[in-house]
């Protein structure tokens, strides 16, 4: 297993590598790594790329750990927190925030997380009461609520932000995902949510496995169900909404990933958890350096590059399970 | 699950492989040398039909009739209301965008919904011609023509060339001498204008940063009217290459490595974070970073577009510096 972590976390660093490496202008690998060591300064290398790897990191981290949470909770394979409705409830709270604000553009950095997060809980106490309370088809049940609040909600912050918002461009943009965006302080501000939210997390990786069991076997186990729900729903939709304070909707990560974590190291959460924000944090790593050289000099959406990856992985795995 | 290893082992070896095998983009070619200015050739001839009919040919196949010497007009963008009140016929204007304020009367009239077009609100004014632009109404061209009977399409947004074309094109179809006169007026205020900036252009050409948007980093780029005002002014688009359709999200580490001398921006200062991104840019460092996108003047595909194609030329190149320079119409000295 330790081999396999290992493997992770060279993954991890050679997608780093891959994203300060590649981008639309040509920087010698020499000049990469004397930037990265402190040898030079190459402005490309320092404030371009940077900063968006390591947006990448902390946001994809986060992603895959609120996406493996929100499975294991709802004990529903195709639970994320975009399909879920938990990140457009998140770019609610922006927007709304934003309008409040009189922002004519984006709010600023604080208050775009507390109010993604206002925004995402909200949502999420709506899909966790209508998983928790629907007993035929729960999975179906939750997607359909998932998705119905989540067009809901997306069509009122676009409403919002079309009546309100004079800079909307931007705004527009953001919703499509993005870490070009992302200040040192916006990195600083998602990595502290990763690292107590997925610190925490891990801490319950027990009782999560007990969750998935069902509630009554959680019982039994000693687990107290809606404290442990409370409490790492929670979280789940904290670090969703801090990659959307910071990067805007970037979905199917937190989809995909936790199911890649599973076939490399298992399905205990102690290892899953780590292995999905080893993972997430690669592949949104990978997947930004696509988007910033694919169709140089112009720059894709990340979430549209995420889509294009990530959809045909959810039809595949529909499709398999079915 | 343990299925989906291979495959995931698979698409990310491919993403890797793909984003390494990409490399670089190629530093444009346009970037060399400065992109000739777009031509004046009509793209459309109006035939004469009755004393009061016409059809109007479009280059690329399409004709539409018109009535001549139209009564009640509509302009659809600011710009076509200024290029009628240049050629005379601000009295036959019965409607106009809601965008539309120069010159001041105009605001009195009703404005009509353009995004998207309200054929219902364009028929209630019941207009005899209706103005639009052909690259930016593309969208509602089919719709409108369904409804509206008469429409004239001009080409406002593409060049200073086809601008001019645009009012010939007008003044055609106002069929008013005073008017066709102002048209030519205006066309060869233009050669003038760009024969007189074109004895000033400089080698290496300056390279200019066109923002349409700060944050992304939206830049105009080939197609667009303020490329073409640069391509007069024998500048370099630094998103010369930039594929898509006159504008787009533009690569922050391109807009860093072509390092623009002059970044031609909107109102609304710079964001922190460009400024420092930017920073070592000759653009920031010896602060020329103009607010021109927002403003109207350049904004707008319309007749005040030479005045300042002139005023910029003074920025960039000393336009007018000299005594032989021949400063705009309406510049002051």
């Amino acid at each position: 297993m330790k081999v396999r972590f290992v493997l992770l976390g060279l993954f991890v660093l050679l997608a780093a590598a891959v994203g300060v490496g590649v981008g639309a202008v040509h920087v010698a690998p020499g000049e990469v790594f004397a930037s990265l060591t402190g040898g030079s300064a190459d402005p490309i290398v320092q404030t371009v790329r940077l900063p968006r790897v390591a947006a990448g990191l902390f946001v994809g981290a986060s992603l895959a750990v609120a996406g493996a949470l929100f499975q294991a909770l709802l004990r529903n394979a195709l639970a994320e927190p975009y399909l879920l409705g938990v990140g457009p409830g998140a770019l609610l709270g922006v927007t709304v925030a934003a309008v409040i604000a009189g922002a004519s553009a984006l709010p600023p950095a604080g208050l775009r997380g507390g109010a993604a997060f206002v925004g995402a809980l909200a949502v999420g106490a709506v899909i966790f009461a209508v998983a928790r309370r629907t007993v035929r088809s729960p999975t179906a049940s939750v997607l359909l609520a998932g998705i119905a609040v989540g067009a809901f909600v997306h069509a009122v912050a676009t409403l919002l932000l079309h009546a309100a918002v004079s800079d909307w461009h931007v705004v527009v943009r953001w919703m499509l995902g993005d870490l070009g965006l992302a200040t040192w302080r916006d990195i600083a501000f998602v990595a502290a949510v990763f690292v107590v939210g997925g610190g925490l997390a891990w801490a319950r990786a027990g009782a999560l496995d007990v969750l998935t069991l069902g509630d009554e076997a959680a019982w039994f186990g000693g687990v107290a169900v809606p404290r442990a729900l409370a409490v790492l729903g929670g979280t789940a939709c904290l670090l969703a909404a801090s990659t959307v304070a910071v990067a805007g909707l970037v979905g199917f990560v937190g989809l995909v990933v936790p199911h890649l974590a599973r076939g490399v190291v298992g399905t205990g959460h102690r290892r899953v958890l780590p292995a999905s924000a080893l993972l997430g944090a690669g592949l949104l790593v990978l997947a930004d350096a696509l988007a910033r050289t694919a169709v140089a000099p112009a720059v894709l959406p990340l979430g549209v590059v995420t889509a294009l990856l990530g959809a045909p992985f959810l039809a595949w795995f529909v499709l398999a399970r079915s | 699950m343990h299925r989906l290893l291979p495959i995931a082992l698979v698409v990310i070896g491919l993403a890797v492989v793909v984003v390494s095998l990409m490399g670089p983009a190629p530093e444009g070619r346009c970037l060399a040398t400065p992109r000739t200015p777009g031509d004046s050739v009509a793209f459309a001839q109006v035939e004469r039909k009755t004393a009061l009919a016409a059809t109007v040919h479009y280059r690329d196949g399409l004709d539409l009739d018109v009535r001549l010497a139209p009564q009640r007009i509509v302009s659809t963008l600011p710009g076509i209301t200024e290029m009628l009140a240049h050629l005379g016929a601000l009295d036959r204007l019965v409607g106009r965008s809601p965008w539309c304020d120069t010159p001041s009367t105009v605001t009195v009239l009703p404005a009509v919904s353009v995004q998207p077009l309200s054929a219902e609100e364009l028929l209630a004014l019941e207009p005899d011609l209706v103005v639009l632009d052909r690259r930016l109404h593309r969208q509602d061209l089919d719709a409108v023509m369904r409804h509206v009977p008469h429409v004239l399409l001009l080409e406002t947004s593409s060049s200073l060339g086809q601008l001019g074309a645009s009012f010939t094109l007008l003044a055609d179809v106002l069929d008013d001498e005073r008017a066709r006169e102002a048209a030519r007026g205006w066309n060869a205020h233009r050669v003038e204008l760009q024969q007189a900036v074109q004895i000033l252009h400089r080698s290496p050409p300056p390279r200019v940063l066109l923002v349409g948007q700060w944050e992304p980093l939206f830049a105009l780029g080939p197609g667009s009217l303020l490329d073409d005002v640069l391509a007069t002014l024998g500048a370099v688009n630094v998103a010369c290459d930039l594929s898509t359709d006159a504008s787009g999200v533009f690569s922050d580490e391109l807009a860093l490595a072509r390092k623009p001398d002059w970044i031609l921006g909107p109102g609304d200062p710079m964001p922190q974070r460009l400024h420092s991104l930017l920073s070592t840019t000759p653009a920031v460092q010896e602060g020329r970073v103009l607010p021109v996108v927002g403003v109207d003047a350049f904004a707008r595909g319309g007749p005040r577009i030479l005045d300042a194609t002139a005023l910029l030329a003074r920025r960039m190149l000393g336009y007018g510096e000299r005594p032989d320079d021949a400063p705009g119409e309406g510049e002051p000295r």
